[in-house]
């Protein structure tokens, strides 16, 4: 099939002429308009002596603690069990993890940890907030079930995106979530207590979110660490403005 | 102070609430969460102690210590520098209430302590020359509150002392009490919990050094006579590798501001209509000049002189604000351009308002731009907006490139966007162009006093000249641009960096994530997904015809970027400065060498494609082998000039 003739012009636009049909290459595939639970199916695997439990608050006393001890060996800073707290008791469901069925108790050995609310009055937004998998049992997929199981019932719940921070040295994360379907949308500059830097990640979910309309504010994350615990600075920063004249460099 | 126990009230209530139940009000967020402490938990609780540790620090500073013991704990004191540049260390003020003069005054009367103690000569030395360091940078940091550079034998006799000693270290020994944990369990009791940060001793001396360097060198940005050129001087700072640590970036935004004047040469308005006069509005009298003769002239209309007295009062702030984002790290820099991207969208729409005012007033006439098109005006002052937007538009495109934010399934649409932007920018060049040479023709024809004629003239050629050398940049940037969006559509023709399908999500979505700092902009209008892609992947066009339109292309790149080789740094006059004559230009010429060498590396990479063409096996081996070599390493010409490595045809 023949398509147009167009004269180069002065700004170096190619030419087009006729091309033959095996040379035309299809663009990049938009996927299929599955379910989330169709599409679950085909990322979600479930290893032998592995069984996938969703959270809820009567399996605090138990596997809370192997939570907190499985994330904390990953974390350069000690949570506090608030922040466990601060997303089980208003997300529960949407905290699922992985045991070992053929240990004597069952043990935890992954889990991921989420959370979905408005976002700054604008966007519903899903944040999944930890994610760990214990050594020996990584190279599974339990980590890739865990967040699909995760991002399936967000979209459920009528999530317009997904955003993750994740460290920049943290090459594993990336892949995983970038294979998924995430983009990198910002870098932050020692974002990190440690030093490290880090890039925030976000997944559409429905088109036009970019366009929904949003508070204005200062996300105090967005602040160095060492600004973060000034009240001056986070209090009352409304315009960019401000942000130059407090010397924030 | 009276006290109630409300043990057994606070038994009783908790009797009501399951384990794992959170009670809470809405302003309870997870910033507030992260800040919690857990009492008894001796990793976040300073008060938690073994038994028999007492709470306050056993480190008695008071008491006496080895001379060798002091040269350790005052190397470690160097070693902790925070990046983040706030007033407060890790929650502890640093001595704020004491003048620089006064500790300075401290050190020096130390030092001649020292020099008349009976210790060992070889520890003499040693803490000779720390002591004597730090009543030198006292004495260039009290400078810099001035505005004031160091001369270069001060800076000198700094890195001397350094080197002195770092050769000295070994004599120390340790004094680990003056260092504990308890001040580290002290840092996990502020909001949020903070680990300190360590770095290795030759890592705090080489950071040292880089920014005694770093602080000589950024006052030749004060070479700088003209708006123009001091934001070349700025960019040359921001894009410097490594980019300057955090002081000294902080001087630079503080030369913008200090005593209200830009570069301690010129008040911000007017700086702002020196940049706009150089630009858009050459021998206007609508703009003052700095020191000038006469004010604004407005012709006689009140409209006017209100309307560009209130554009001016409005504007310069944003256009200051220009140069202190360069003076961000570069993460912070790119969101602060997105966020001024839209500030500067919504004043354009406004200024042309402003515009209209000044056609009518002017009694200007339209005049044909484009062959065949119809009749337009000037529109000066959106004109000179939209240049500057663009200019924000490109550095915030690329620093994507630098910052690794696209996939490398994004790198072809990416390159075809700022090979986009790159024309419409040269459009509205040659735009400005147009109306600055009728402005030149009008001068000429005027019946000027021939002084004041003559200086018209010059401004109006100069002005001629200046657009032709951004136009030579930016063209560079376009043709190198082309090749490189080439260069990745035809990889992914080859299956290399192609998209692995996937499951959430869609292309679409991931477009609008990709554009959303552009997608509120309304002019350069914003493409559509399916028109982007149209563009992107040049569907109707086969790849040996892609090579070979690239193949001129990368060509061209490197006779650009030779041109751009050629000229200076400046456009304008500089002032003398011996001490700093040469850096920015040194700068300059490595970035530009880097950016040729980028342009002669994607020349060499075409061939190679074309080669590759019909070699199936190449291609599969490529699919698994190609890399995009990340900043710093081997094969990464340029910071935002991504040339991919291949195996070898």
């Amino acid at each position: 099939m023949a398509g147009t003739v167009r004269m180069q012009t002065s700004n170096g636009r190619l030419v087009r002429h006729a091309m033959n049909d095996e040379e035309r290459r299809p663009l990049t595939p938009t996927p299929t308009n599955l379910p989330a639970s169709e599409i679950g199916k085909l990322i979600q695997t479930s290893p032998p002596d592995i069984a996938y439990i969703q959270y809820d608050i009567s399996l605090e006393p138990k596997y809370l603690p192997q939570m907190r001890a499985l994330i904390a060996k990953d974390l350069s800073e000690p949570y506090s069990i608030y922040v466990y707290r601060y997303f089980l008791y208003q997300w529960p469901e949407l905290c699922f993890f992985a045991i070992d069925t053929s240990t004597p108790d069952r043990d935890l050995v992954a889990v991921v940890i989420c959370k979905l609310e408005k976002h700054r009055c604008g966007p519903l937004r899903g944040y999944i907030a930890m994610l760990a998998t214990q050594e020996g049992y990584r190279g599974k997929g339990l980590a890739r079930t865990l967040v699909s199981k995760g991002i399936d019932l967000m979209i459920a719940k009528d999530a317009d995106e997904i955003a993750l921070e994740t460290e920049e040295t943290n090459v594993a994360a990336m892949k995983l979530y970038e294979s998924l379907g995430f983009l990198r949308s910002k870098k932050l500059h020692r974002y990190y207590l440690n030093g490290n830097s880090a890039y925030r990640l976000l997944l559409y979910l429905k088109p036009g979110v970019a366009s929904i309309p949003m508070d204005e504010y200062v996300d105090p994350y967005e602040l160095p660490p060492s600004a973060q615990d000034d009240p001056m600075l986070v209090q009352g920063l409304e315009d960019r403005e401000e942000l130059f004249s407090r010397g924030i460099v | 102070m009276i006290t109630h126990d409300i043990t057994a009230q606070f038994h009783s209530a908790t009797r009501h609430v399951t384990a794992g139940t959170l009670v809470k009000d809405d302003h309870f967020s997870l910033f507030e969460a992260v800040g919690a402490l857990e009492i008894g938990d001796p990793k976040m609780d300073s008060g938690c102690l073994e038994p028999g540790e007492s709470l306050d620090q056993e480190f008695d500073m008071t008491k006496d210590i080895l001379p060798e013991e002091l040269i350790w704990l005052m190397d470690e004191l160097l070693n902790r520098e925070e990046e983040d540049f706030t007033t407060q260390l890790f929650n502890r003020e640093l001595l704020h209430k004491f003048a620089g003069e006064s500790i300075s005054q401290i050190a020096f009367e130390a030092l001649i302590a020292v020099g008349e103690s009976q210790i060992n000569p070889q520890l003499k030395d040693a803490i000779s020359a720390r002591l004597g360091f730090r009543h030198e940078v006292l004495g260039m940091l009290m400078k810099h509150t001035n505005s004031e550079a160091p001369p270069s034998s001060h800076t000198t006799t700094m890195h001397q002392s350094l080197d002195a000693q770092q050769k000295s270290q070994p004599l120390s020994k340790p004094v680990s009490e003056a260092f504990s944990t308890k001040l580290q369990r002290r840092l996990a009791s502020t909001v949020p919990p903070r680990p300190m940060v360590t770095v290795s001793m030759d890592q705090a001396w080489n950071f040292w050094h880089q920014m005694l360097d770093d602080c000589s060198n950024i006052f030749s940005v004060r070479q700088a006579t003209h708006s123009q050129d001091l934001y070349i001087a700025y960019q040359i700072f921001a894009y410097s590798s490594p980019q300057p640590s955090t002081y000294p970036r902080a001087l630079l935004q503080m030369f913008l501001t200090n005593e209200n004047l830009v570069g301690s040469r010129i008040e911000p308005s007017y700086f702002l209509e020196e940049d706009i006069r150089s630009l858009t509005l050459p021998a206007s009298q609508l703009l003052r000049v700095a020191n000038g003769t006469y004010g604004r002239f407005c012709h006689g209309n009140q409209r006017v002189a209100d309307a560009m007295q209130e554009f001016i009062d409005r504007f310069e702030h944003n256009f200051v604000n220009l140069y202190r984002a360069l003076c961000l790290n570069s993460c912070r820099m790119r969101r602060t351009f997105c966020h001024a991207l839209l500030e500067w969208d919504n004043l354009q729409a406004q200024v042309e308002e402003l515009d209209a005012i000044i056609q009518e007033a002017v009694h200007e006439q339209r005049t044909p731009y484009l062959p065949g098109s119809p009749p337009t005006f000037s529109f000066s002052l959106s004109s000179w907006i939209y240049h500057h937007k663009l200019n924000i538009l490109q550095l915030t495109i690329q620093m994507g490139f630098e910052l690794a934010i696209y996939a490398p399934h994004e790198l072809a649409g990416m390159y075809w966007y700022l090979s986009s932007i790159c024309d419409i920018h040269l459009s509205h060049l040659e735009r400005i162009s147009h109306f600055v040479t009728a402005k030149d023709t009008e001068v000429k024809r005027s019946k000027m006093t021939p002084a004041v004629k003559e200086k018209a003239i010059k401004e109006c050629k100069d002005a001629l000249d200046r657009l032709y050398k951004q136009y030579a940049w930016i063209k560079a940037t376009q043709l190198l641009a082309g090749t490189m969006h080439g260069i990745f559509v035809v990889l992914q023709r080859y299956g290399v960096f192609v998209n692995q399908q996937p499951l959430y999500s869609s292309d679409m979505m991931r477009y609008e994530i990709r554009m959303k700092p552009f997608l509120g902009l309304s002019i350069p209008e914003p493409l559509s997904h399916d028109d982007s892609e149209r563009e992107v992947q040049m569907q109707n066009i086969d790849t040996e015809e892609i090579l070979d339109q690239v193949t001129g292309f990368s060509a061209d790149a490197k006779k650009a970027w030779e041109e751009v080789s050629k000229t200076t740094w400046n456009m304008f006059p500089i002032t003398n400065d011996v001490n700093h004559a040469s850096v920015l230009t040194e700068r300059r010429t490595a970035d530009l060498k880097d950016c040729l060498k980028a342009a002669i590396a994607a020349s060499l990479c075409v061939l190679s494609l074309k080669k590759a063409l019909k070699n199936d096996a190449w291609k599969e081996k490529a699919q698994k082998e190609a890399r995009l070599p990340a900043p710093g390493v081997k094969g990464r010409w340029h910071r935002w000039w991504i040339l991919p490595a291949l195996p070898p045809v």
